[in-house]
């Protein structure tokens, strides 16, 4: 059976004022404007949404959904998988059409306006194993940057490239996080440590946002993009669980899966948008993906074969380093980019004539990994 | 480091103590972890909830394996040290297993169990509480003190629980809803309430400088041949903490606890511990409580550690270290007496560092009526009325009256002159003051039951 995105939404990604209900009510208007379709004719929906509980006290996302459209007339559920919450939402709403001819995954976070929010983000890692001994998000991914440059011999310059890289892309995206932002090298590498080797630019920002995607087995207009491959695998949630931390197994796993699905090599992909929450998450998602060769992720960064129109571009929108990260957002809103990327509606940021887009949505250190094909 | 578990059958890794394979059924074997290094190690600058103080260092530890460690300031050299003449504590962070934790704790102390007599374990059951809130030891360090002494061929009918809770409140009330009492019978190791008025004890005598005390303490301590302490690290809102030296407390009479409050709580805690028998302490921070401990005001903290040692100043001492907690005048009375090493640079620490398991509590606020109509004549009472009194403060302080003074306690000092009326609580206090021309009402008991005080107090409130 083919599957097609119909219709795509996004709200502006950053600190925004706007509630978590608002929020989710923009993107779904968007979504379903751009569609044409009614809430009647949506009979499944999965709400992507990781913090929702620890930072609003709202759950029960479900009827939360019903309380703002009236006319909504299936089930909403709320899916939780750490940064993959709607990267996991769009993999479940992509299997309902099986039963449903329209579903819909939605993405939304709420992050800013709360104290400690580093507190709850931890919780997507294994709360003795990791939180107990300091292991916040930077902290875990800066010892995978420090286990990379053991290994590989890369260093923090490298680093700093994937940050250039995606703030000069996010400048040009209007619903980044960053947009307009202009950020040098030296700003970069003078930014203020936050856990060795990862500088505040090496970290993806606390964003509020929300992105809807719909989902049908028939195409429905010239701008509905084809769902080549969904594809959901897991890991171990503790660093301390891994066999070697310079990878992550569930990201390799769901990629072989998804390029079988879709009858594709990693070659074949046009663009990519990767879960870069720390700038060396984007190198070794590079290799995970079979787009570099082990080790090699961060030579084709230095040669610049991952920017905009090069060889493998890769984050156009700028990437969750710079584009944003509302947690539980980020999967939807990354096949927002990829199906603006494949429709040519990306604008300033648009790379040129892509044919098929990879998604790939990590939650936790990589215990989660959600990966989405689609092509024109 | 944690115990990782392997299956020898299906020859898989488990990372949790979950017991046995999902596959095979088989028994899971702790994995020996051996020769280990370094792998990467990072400083963290930015402070987060649980680790406010900043920058710390968190390493990945390899084995010879390849298996993988966390651990937060870890010192690889510290495991390798050989136990020398000073005090000694083990410190280790408990994770899932508290039972295989407490038992290595012990493992390491390298305990020499008399073949006979019988085995005293003295956990802290104050007041009938969940072991989630912190309060009471948490049944599965009491577990594993138990297993760990039938492993070494103790019979069970050798070991003996005994506690005396707050004056006022039921020991077998509060053990069977600590779950404590459950152990027991699964054991079946006897539980004693020492509270009951015909338990046998020993008066013994000392003196601190030019002040003399002395206790009535159980007999069964000293007709034991080892003593286990097993108390939960607390605040405490008189004594500042309370954990391996408070908690002998409950080894005393309940005259003679009465008597201490009388007198310098923290004199006479040091003073009655160096007249005990040496006793080994396993301190359960697995659920520990800050803020208005040492009851039901007090905030559960997850702190998840154990310590162990046969100094029990040694193990105040490291628990003031690592929880910020100032350190009780009672602690250095004690090393006065000789009763343990007060000094941290003197102490041998076994296990994971203190720096690993530094924590910031929340202190007790000290003697600071929560009431802002009712101030409080403080004559040193007893935990009975004085957690009894705190509790209804803590209720009623929305309410709003008529400035009152409320006096409890038996050493009250009325060093200046109060012109208002003074309303007294508690037998003690009545006692003192029943003469006093100022004294208007009183609610008598010790302690006197809860709803009567709250009742009482509102009845002051509203006064005209």
């Amino acid at each position: 059976m083919k599957k097609f995105v119909l219709g795509i939404g996004k709200t502006k990604f950053g600190v925004l004022a706007d509630s978590l209900p608002q929020l989710i009510y923009d993107a779904v208007c968007e979504a379903l404007r751009d569609s044409g379709l009614k809430i009647k004719n949506i009979k499944t929906v999965f709400i992507g949404n990781f913090l929702g509980g620890i930072y609003q006290n709202q759950l029960h996302l479900g009827s939360l959904f019903y309380s703002l459209f009236p006319d909504f007339e299936g089930r909403a559920v709320r899916v939780e998988g750490a940064c993959a919450a709607s990267g996991l939402a769009a993999n479940l709403a992509i299997e309902s059409l099986h039963k449903e001819e329209f579903s819909m995954a939605i993405g939304v976070e709420k992050m800013n306006g709360v104290k400690n929010s580093i507190f709850g983000i931890a919780s997507a890692s294994d709360m003795i194993f990791d939180q107990e001994e300091g292991i916040i998000f930077p902290a875990g991914y800066a010892l995978m940057a420090q286990a990379y440059f053991k290994k590989y011999k890369a260093t923090s310059d490298d680093l700093a490239l994937v940050s250039l890289k995606n703030h000069q892309n996010a400048n040009k995206n209007q619903k980044a996080h960053f947009y307009g932002k202009k950020v040098n090298l030296e700003m970069i590498k003078n930014s203020p440590m936050v856990s060795t080797p990862l500088r505040l630019f090496d970290c993806s920002p606390i964003s509020d946002g929300a992105a809807a995607i719909i989902f049908g087995r028939k195409k429905i207009s010239k701008k509905s993009i084809r769902v080549l491959a969904s594809s959901a695998k897991h890991t171990y949630i503790s660093l301390s669980q891994f066999k070697d931390i310079t990878k992550i197994d569930s990201a390799s796993k769901a990629a072989k899966q998804a390029y079988e699905e879709a009858g594709i090599k990693a070659k074949d992909i046009d663009l990519a948008e990767v879960h870069d929450c720390f700038t060396i998450a984007e190198i070794i998602a590079s290799e995970d993906l079979g787009f570099f060769r082990r080790g090699k992720g961060y030579i084709a960064l230095r040669k610049g074969k991952t920017k905009i129109n090069a060889e493998k571009p890769i984050n156009p929108s700028g990437g969750l380093k710079a584009g944003g990260h509302p947690i539980g957002a980020t999967g939807a809103a990354q096949i927002y980019e990829a199906v603006s990327q494949l429709r040519g509606e990306a604008g300033e940021h648009q790379v040129k004539n892509p044919q098929i887009a990879l998604c790939h949505n990590v939650g936790g250190f990589g215990g989660t990994c959600v990966i989405h094909i689609f092509s024109r | 480091m944690y115990q990782k578990y392997y299956c020898k059958k299906c020859k898989k890794i488990f990372h949790y103590p979950v017991g046995y394979c999902y596959n095979c059924k088989s028994k899971l074997v702790p994995i020996k972890i051996g020769k280990y290094k370094k792998f990467v190690e990072i400083q963290v600058e930015v402070p987060s909830l649980f680790h406010e103080k900043t920058p710390y260092k968190v390493s990945l530890i390899e084995d010879r394996v390849g298996n993988f460690y966390l651990e937060k300031n870890a010192d690889i050299k510290k495991e390798v040290k050989v136990p020398g003449k000073k005090s000694m504590v083990v410190i280790k962070k408990a994770g899932y297993d508290i039972l295989g934790t407490v038992e290595n704790c012990l493992n390491l102390l390298d305990i020499k169990i008399p073949k006979t007599g019988k085995v005293l374990l003295k956990p802290n059951l104050a007041v009938p509480s969940a072991a989630s809130t912190g309060i009471v030891t948490n049944p599965f360090v009491l577990e594993g003190v138990i297993k760990y002494l039938i492993n070494h061929k103790v019979n069970p009918k050798r070991i003996i629980v005994a506690e005396s809770s707050v004056i006022g409140f039921n020991t077998l009330k509060a053990a069977k809803k600590s779950n404590i009492w459950d152990i027991c019978k699964k054991y079946k190791i006897s539980f004693l309430d020492l509270s009951d008025e015909k338990t046998k004890t020993v008066r013994k005598r000392v003196c601190y400088g030019n002040n003399r005390y002395f206790f009535d303490v159980f007999k069964i301590v000293f007709d034991s041949c080892l003593v286990i302490n097993i108390p939960v690290v607390k605040t405490h809102f008189q004594t500042g903490i309370s954990c391996a030296l408070k908690n002998m407390k409950g080894v005393i009479s309940n005259p003679s606890r009465k008597l201490m409050h009388k007198r310098s709580l923290q004199e006479t805690i040091a003073c009655l511990n160096s007249i005990l028998p040496k006793y080994l302490t396993v301190a359960d921070g697995t659920i520990a409580l800050e803020g208005m401990g040492p009851a039901t005001l007090g905030k559960p903290v997850g702190w998840n550690v154990v310590l162990a040692g046969r100094d029990p100043v040694a193990i105040d001492s490291i628990v003031c270290q690592a929880t910020g907690l100032k350190k009780p005048n009672y602690i250095a009375f004690s090393h006065n007496l000789g009763v343990g090493e007060d000094k941290i640079s003197k102490i041998d620490i076994l296990g994971d560092s203190i720096d690993r398991v530094s924590r910031k509590f929340k202190s007790a606020e000290e003697n600071l009526s929560p009431h802002p109509d009712i101030e409080i004549i403080d004559g040193f009472p007893c935990s009975g009325c004085l957690n009894a009194l705190w509790q209804v403060l803590y209720k009623t302080k929305n309410t709003s009256g008529k400035k009152a003074y409320i006096a409890f306690g038996y050493s009250i000092n009325l060093k200046k002159k109060i012109n208002k009326d003074i309303f007294c609580l508690g037998n003690c206090a009545i006692r003192k003051l029943k003469n006093n021309p100022k004294t208007k009402s009183i609610c008598p008991g010790c302690p006197p039951d809860i709803n009567e005080i709250e009742r009482f107090i509102l009845k002051i409130l509203a006064r005209k």
